[in-house]
């Protein structure tokens, strides 16, 4: 649907500018904060311009301790970076196999399998917690990077978008491997994995930015300031008992936290558009 | 040795529905042999079960002397062209050709030197770097070709290759299949429901109907003497007149007030399918054959005379060119009296639609039984109430 009409595109615009700094006022505080001393924010209001402590406030985020964690900022962000891309691979990769399986072979119970795999679709980890949380302490993974991400990369919705996405090959393309001699893992290395590259991208940023915002499983498993992730770290900041909460540094990583996805957005936009939108294969 | 033997192949699917059943046919080296029959016949299962891509439920498949029900597809020594190509999107034309000889794990200098072969006599060297995405549709079949030739295959199987081509380049790549056979002495097998190609194609035609043969033969045997009406309507564009035959009076009446004298044939060959065999021969022995319930007559075989035993009504004339189809009403007959007659003898005649006009044969008549079966007996036609006019066998 194009229309091409004047003041259509203007009413258009002026709705999504509106829209954008809706979004964008939040991230905007977030970014000038952090660039005001202590001080300044204490009088409770927040600033809309740039101050001058920008440099020291990450400078010191940077180079020490978190208050009340006692690990690094560094340390935080890279337990984050493992937990979302050990999430945003693991789903992929079971679910790469999941959809395989039930796309392209024949085996008793395979609708059955499916509509099970759909329906924990309905068991996000909030509902499974509690079970969930005893299962991993029993294997001895509380605080470990397995422990955080072992329980979440089960995916219904990944599987059930890749299989939407193999359902689209044409089947003809299978035979004619199978009568070129291709077995089913020769298959899925020289025919499935390329031609659904788009939609694996797209996947792949929409779990990484799924596990990098995690934060209830984090807070359970991952006990130790070891092992906590950024997102974590943003609630120890602002929840100080006896001093004023470092608003400067709260907000600096907030501004670091967002970074990650954002890069990753921007390097992928390109092939999370196409492989959402664009069936043609 | 035959290259494909197929005995009593049978395919059911779990209904106990029978895809295909029970069909024997040899394919000898270098053999083209057509598969035609009308959509749901079977054909494409039957071909599907010889790639490898269909089980086989019963019967014994022999390719090159072994049995093949068993093995895998891309041990069986057979290549398959696909109705829609089946190209890999993501490769280019040479890594499409390449990929079977990759798997096979070739040395690369032949690889390379089979893929350049087979691009040289599809006329396709130009287009090796290119994706198939950026290809015609003609030159995707041939690429599609080449792919089967790269890989040197006992048997060329080809389901409805060129169905998804305009008018214009099928035909243009049916000469080149058949050129291309010629060239390689290969043996194929294709399946069709255009019998235009049929026709053109084969050195033998097998004609499937539900599963079963209903006929084999060279293209003009069956076109001369169908071994039944499914195979007489099928085989020849347009289709044979067929007309139904009443018994009144002691006497074989057709439609518009004639009279069919027959007297048994003694002898007549017919190139069927084994089982269809021995029924004919069985009812041509007998003292006296089935009465004909049918009489065939082919519009090729129909000609404008004044004498005629058809009298009819020019209902529609279609212009070909040189010759013209005539579609005429026949008292008594539901489907229109088909004659392709020259033009210039439509046009001299002055005749348009609504002219009452007589139609005389001029050729072969069929019979057939009650069963559809072909009947082996000499054939008259003559006018109820005057003399006897013409007809031959």
């Amino acid at each position: 649907m194009r229309y091409r009409r004047p003041g259509l595109d203007g009413l258009t615009h002026l709705l999504l500018i509106i829209g954008a700094v809706i979004f964008g006022l939040p991230l905007w505080l977030a970014l000038t904060a952090s660039t005001h001393s202590a001080g300044d924010l204490q009088s409770g209001i927040a600033p809309l311009w740039f101050g001058d402590q920008g440099l020291a406030n990450y400078w010191q985020l940077l180079s020490q301790p978190m208050p009340g964690l006692g690990v690094s900022a560094l340390r935080l962000l890279g337990n984050s970076l493992v937990m979302a891309l050990g999430i945003a691979l693991g789903k992929i990769a079971i679910s790469l196999l999941a959809a395989y399986a039930i796309v392209f072979f024949r085996f008793p119970c395979r609708t059955l399998c499916f509509w099970l795999i759909f329906v924990t679709l309905m068991l996000p980890v909030e509902v499974r917690i509690v079970p969930t949380y005893g299962v991993v302490a029993r294997f001895g993974l509380i605080d470990t990077y397995a422990g955080m991400i072992l329980p979440l990369i089960a995916s219904a919705t990944a599987t059930f978008l890749l299989r939407q996405c193999f359902l689209s090959l044409p089947s003809e393309l299978f035979e004619a491997a199978r009568l070129d001699g291709a077995g089913p893992l020769r298959f899925l290395k020289d025919f499935v994995l390329p031609l659904s590259r788009t939609n694996l991208a797209a996947l792949f940023v929409i779990m990484f930015i799924y596990g990098w915002n995690q934060y209830l499983w984090p807070l359970l498993a991952a006990n130790s300031p070891d092992h906590a992730t950024a997102v974590i770290s943003l609630k120890n900041l602002v929840q100080s008992t006896d001093t004023l909460p470092p608003w400067q540094l709260a907000t600096a990583m907030t501004v670091l936290t967002v970074l990650p996805p954002v890069v990753v957005i921007v390097a992928m936009q390109r092939f999370f558009v196409r492989g959402l939108t664009d069936a043609e294969k | 040795m035959a290259t494909l033997t197929c005995r009593q192949l049978v395919k059911t699917y779990k209904g106990g529905q029978r895809a295909v059943d029970g069909i024997d046919l040899t394919l000898e080296p270098g053999e083209l042999m057509v598969v035609v029959g009308p959509s749901g016949c079977g054909k494409s299962t039957f071909l599907r079960m010889v790639a490898g891509l269909e089980s086989i439920s019963d019967g014994e498949l022999r390719i090159g002397g072994t049995l093949a029900n068993q093995l895998e597809p891309a041990q069986r020594g057979v290549a398959m062209v696909f109705q829609n190509y089946a190209l890999y999107p993501h490769m280019s034309v040479f890594d499409n050709m390449a990929y079977a000889l990759k798997l096979q794990k070739r040395p690369r200098e032949e690889i390379t030197r089979r893929v350049r072969e087979a691009a040289a006599l599809l006329g396709i060297e130009a287009l090796l770097e290119r994706r198939p995405r950026q290809l015609s549709g003609g030159q995707r079949q041939r690429v599609a070709m080449g792919r089967a030739i790269v890989r040197e295959p006992r048997v060329f199987l080809f389901d409805e290759p060129l169905s998804n081509l305009d008018a214009a380049l099928r035909v243009q790549m049916r000469l080149e299949i058949r050129r291309l056979q010629q060239r390689l002495g290969a043996s194929m097998l294709y399946v069709t429901h255009d019998q235009v190609e049929a026709m053109t194609l084969a050195d033998r035609l097998v004609v499937l109907r539900d599963g079963r043969i209903e006929q084999i033969g060279t293209p003009m045997s069956l076109f001369e003497t169908p071994a039944s009406c499914f195979v007489a309507r099928f085989i020849g564009s347009p289709a044979m007149n067929l007309l139904p035959v009443t018994q009144a009076d002691g006497r074989a009446r057709l439609p518009g007030g004639l009279i069919l004298d027959t007297e048994a044939l003694e002898t007549e060959i017919i190139e069927t399918a084994p089982e269809t065999k021995a029924d004919t021969a069985a009812s041509a022995d007998a003292a006296e054959p089935p009465a004909a319930a049918t009489l065939g007559v082919r519009p090729e075989h129909l000609r404008l005379d004044p004498q005629g035993e058809f009298a009819v009504t020019l209902e529609m004339i279609e212009r070909l060119g040189v010759d013209a189809l005539a579609y005429c009403r026949l008292p008594g007959l539901d489907a229109p009296l088909t004659a392709r007659l020259p033009l210039a003898t439509l046009e001299a005649a002055a005749l348009r639609e609504g002219s009452e006009i007589r139609l005389a044969v001029d050729g072969p008549l069929h019979l057939f039984d009650a069963e559809e079966r072909r009947v082996a007996r000499r054939a008259r036609l003559s006018a109820d109430t005057s003399a006897a006019t013409s007809s031959i066998a």
